[in-house]
């Protein structure tokens, strides 16, 4: 939906005409660019500012531990975590939580998206009771699912799934899960309102299966929806870091990338190597979205299907 | 757990409203505030009353809470102290942060004479006042201390030996069919429970390099012999199910239980106040001993706990401060601490307390232990060094003693020059 909005203004552009605006409209721009200076300026103090410092720091021994020892060092916090097996140990942990996660997600959320589109009697009431968990703090979902299968707390016995790597692993994508998979269904949802109702009555009368009408119709109608949905939720996913964090803390190599990156910022304080690490992250967070947006080869702005 | 768990946010806002509280300096009758940033201790509100009393006004000691896990209280004040946080006064560091507090400039040393009772080794047992040393200067005013001991039911072991040595101990244990507590999870009490093995055998992590800086010393034949051991008791039908996620906490839980099913458990002694008073019956089936050795004949080195005192480099009030670290260091305050906390004096004269005895039963045991104990190492990396202790050592049942060596070895060196990915 966001999507929308943004390409709106793009799309009216080629309507001014060349060289033919008249004073009015010259003034109309000026009052637009003063309107939006002070949002522009807002974005880049709290996000340009804070990058570029990131990108600057990586580039320096910055230990606040031992300030004396602190130096340039050129790329060398970077060659130091590429060569490291701890990084694309967590690297690997965090694209495993993220496919799988969201793999799942987009299976369940697709049929509480069909529920809402298609519930009959008490809307608003499936609808709600679907979206309940999106409500509920991340941190806290992570808690109430480690209690929930810890032995002393749990009521699933001795079984300690947070006691191995494969129960560990199987615990953190739970809790994703159960969290996101209504914000998922909400994005379908969206989609799943444009594909025009015209079509599937089309389908029905030549006798195509309900079968055929999700994935002939329905589905390729709303591949802009998916993907937007998809992309959303794999950026997030692929930022995971609260609920690893409160259930095994990196324990059996469910380390992520964002908590590798605490640990060296927060808890060592090591600015530099700390500052190498979120920019690594920021870099392999725009490739996901690049290779999203290039490989489905579908307009963002599209939402409504109709390419 | 899930009482501890609803505690959070509370001791969150509480830290919160804390930070916004810190501006002022004084009271508003001019009396110096001393801000006393420390973790929720039982013997808290006790002795900064009985100090507050003894001040007759020169300094107003508050507490300003921490939360309960040593890792977040030192992530909260590291974030603040590198911020030059003027409210920050007084600081109850976990004894493993004074040489990283007082490297990074944040805690300011003691000139000599200033500290009336913990100043010497005279006055302080040697563990302790090793652990707040460094280059060569007193950083911080020991509090307290303690190390694990061995506790154990009296019932289950019967007439069988005490285990002196940790191979006696999982033999006893798989003899009886029972569990060993100790700590597995990949957090800092994993680290206590290596450093003991490996400095009981006789090895240490750091020793001083060179250029006076930390360098890694891991003996190979004392380090091979601890994770002999630790792979040997992870293996073991000794080692309880939830090894591997279980802290000091979940072990006294699992050991509290009456049917627990654990013999022994390696634990602190706050273990000991803690059955007093969920269940004095139990207690009195709770035997304890000292930590067990790795090498016979060769006493153990267990890991050092405790309080030191150390004051903050930006505050404003350091005359006060002084004066409220050299009251609570006092043989008063020290016996209430270990009275109500079960955290033994770090004061010689207080070895063989009665008053503290009486509530402490195994205070010679630990006594003796605060004289061997081994602290881990004061440098300013211990941080990354314990990071990337926990990351090689965990699970402990996956070591494999000569790989894991190398794997340690490389890693702290990386660690030490802080150039480790952890």
């Amino acid at each position: 939906m966001t999507a929308t909005t943004t390409q709106a203004p793009a799309d009216k552009k080629p309507s001014g005409g060349p060289r033919k605006t008249t004073d009015r409209a010259q003034a109309e721009r000026r009052l637009g660019i003063k309107l939006a200076a002070p949002a522009a300026i807002i974005m880049l103090l709290v996000t340009a500012y804070p990058i570029l410092y990131a990108v600057y720091l990586s580039l320096f021994r910055y230990d606040l531990r031992v300030p004396e020892e602190n130096a340039f060092v050129g790329l060398d916090n970077y060659i130091l975590i590429l060569s490291s097996g701890i990084w694309w140990q967590s690297v690997f942990a965090t694209a495993l939580i993220t496919v799988v996660s969201v793999a799942i997600e987009l299976v369940i959320g697709l049929a509480f998206a069909l529920v809402m589109h298609r519930a009959v009697f008490g809307r608003r009431t499936v609808r709600t009771s679907i979206l309940i968990p999106y409500g509920i703090i991340t941190v806290i979902a992570a808690f109430a699912f480690r209690f929930a299968v810890q032995p002393d707390t749990g009521f699933i016995g001795d079984l300690n799934p947070l006691g191995g790597p494969v129960g560990s692993f199987a615990t953190i994508i739970l809790t994703e899960v159960w969290k996101t998979t209504p914000f998922m269904s909400l994005l379908l949802l969206a989609g799943l309102a444009t594909v025009p109702e015209e079509l599937q009555e089309a389908a029905k009368v030549d006798g195509a299966t309900a079968w055929q009408r999700l994935w002939k119709i329905t589905l390729p109608n709303m591949k802009g929806a998916i993907l937007v949905a998809l992309l959303f939720r794999a950026l997030d996913a692929f930022r995971i870091f609260d609920t690893v964090y409160v259930q095994t803390a990196g324990q059996f190599n469910t380390q992520t990338i964002s908590g590798l990156g605490y640990n060296a910022l927060i808890t060592r304080v090591n600015l530099g190597l700390g500052s190498a690490i979120s920019i690594l992250l920021f870099l392999m967070i725009i490739a996901i979205a690049f290779l999203f947006v290039k490989g489905f080869k579908t307009n963002l702005g599209a939402v409504k299907g109709d390419r | 757990m899930l009482g501890k768990a609803r505690l959070l946010p509370g001791v969150v806002l509480l830290s919160l409203v804390a930070a916004c509280g810190g501006a002022s300096s004084t009271t508003a009758g001019g009396v110096p505030i001393v801000n006393w940033y420390i973790g929720n201790e039982s013997w808290l509100e006790d002795v900064i009353a009985a100090c507050n009393a003894e001040s007759g006004g020169a300094y107003e000691l508050r507490a300003a809470s921490l939360p309960s896990n040593p890792d977040q209280q030192r992530e909260q004040l590291v974030r603040r102290l590198a911020a030059k946080d003027p409210s920050i006064d007084l600081i109850g560091m976990d004894v493993v942060w004074t040489g990283e507090f007082a490297k990074a400039g944040w805690i300011t040393p003691f000139q000599s004479g200033e500290l009336k009772t913990v100043g010497s080794k005279q006055q302080v047992f040697t563990g302790p006042y090793d652990s707040a040393q460094f280059d060569g200067r007193q950083f911080g005013a020991p509090l307290n201390s303690n190390t694990r001991l061995l506790w154990y039911r009296k019932s289950v072991l019967g007439n069988r030996p005490v285990p002196k040595t940790w191979d006696e101990l999982l033999d006893t244990a798989e003899a009886l069919d029972t569990k060993v507590q100790e700590t597995g999870k990949r957090a800092e009490s994993l680290v206590v429970f290596f450093n003991a093995l490996l400095e009981s055998a006789g090895g240490s992590l750091v020793e001083p390099g060179e250029d006076g800086e930390s360098a890694v010393a891991l003996p190979r034949e004392p380090t091979i012999k601890a994770l002999e051991v630790m792979k040997r008791f992870a293996s073991s039908s000794a080692a309880p199910a939830a090894l591997s996620t279980s802290g000091e906490d979940d072990n006294r839980l699992a050991f509290e239980k009456p049917d627990s099913g654990s013999a022994f458990m390696l634990n602190w002694p706050f273990v000991y106040p803690s059955v007093l008073e969920a269940d004095p019956q139990l207690a009195e089936d709770y035997g304890f001993a000292p930590y067990p050795a790795v090498l016979p004949g060769k006493p153990a080195r267990p890991a050092l706990g405790g309080y030191n005192l150390g004051i903050g480099s930006y505050t404003k009030n350091r005359g006060a401060a002084l004066a409220a670290t050299n009251c609570l260091t006092k043989p008063a305050q020290q016996r209430t601490i270990a009275t109500t906390g079960g955290q033994p004096s770090v004061l010689r004269e207080l070895g063989n307390d009665p008053a503290i005895q009486k509530v402490l039963p195994f205070l010679p045991i630990m006594t003796t232990q605060l004289e061997n104990a081994a602290p881990r190492p004061v440098t300013p990396q211990y941080n990354d060094l314990s990071l990337a202790v926990r990351q090689v050592l965990h699970p402990m049942q996956d070591i494999e003693p000569e790989k894991s060596y190398d794997s340690l070895r490389d890693l702290l060196e990386r660690a030490l020059k802080s150039q480790a990915v952890l």
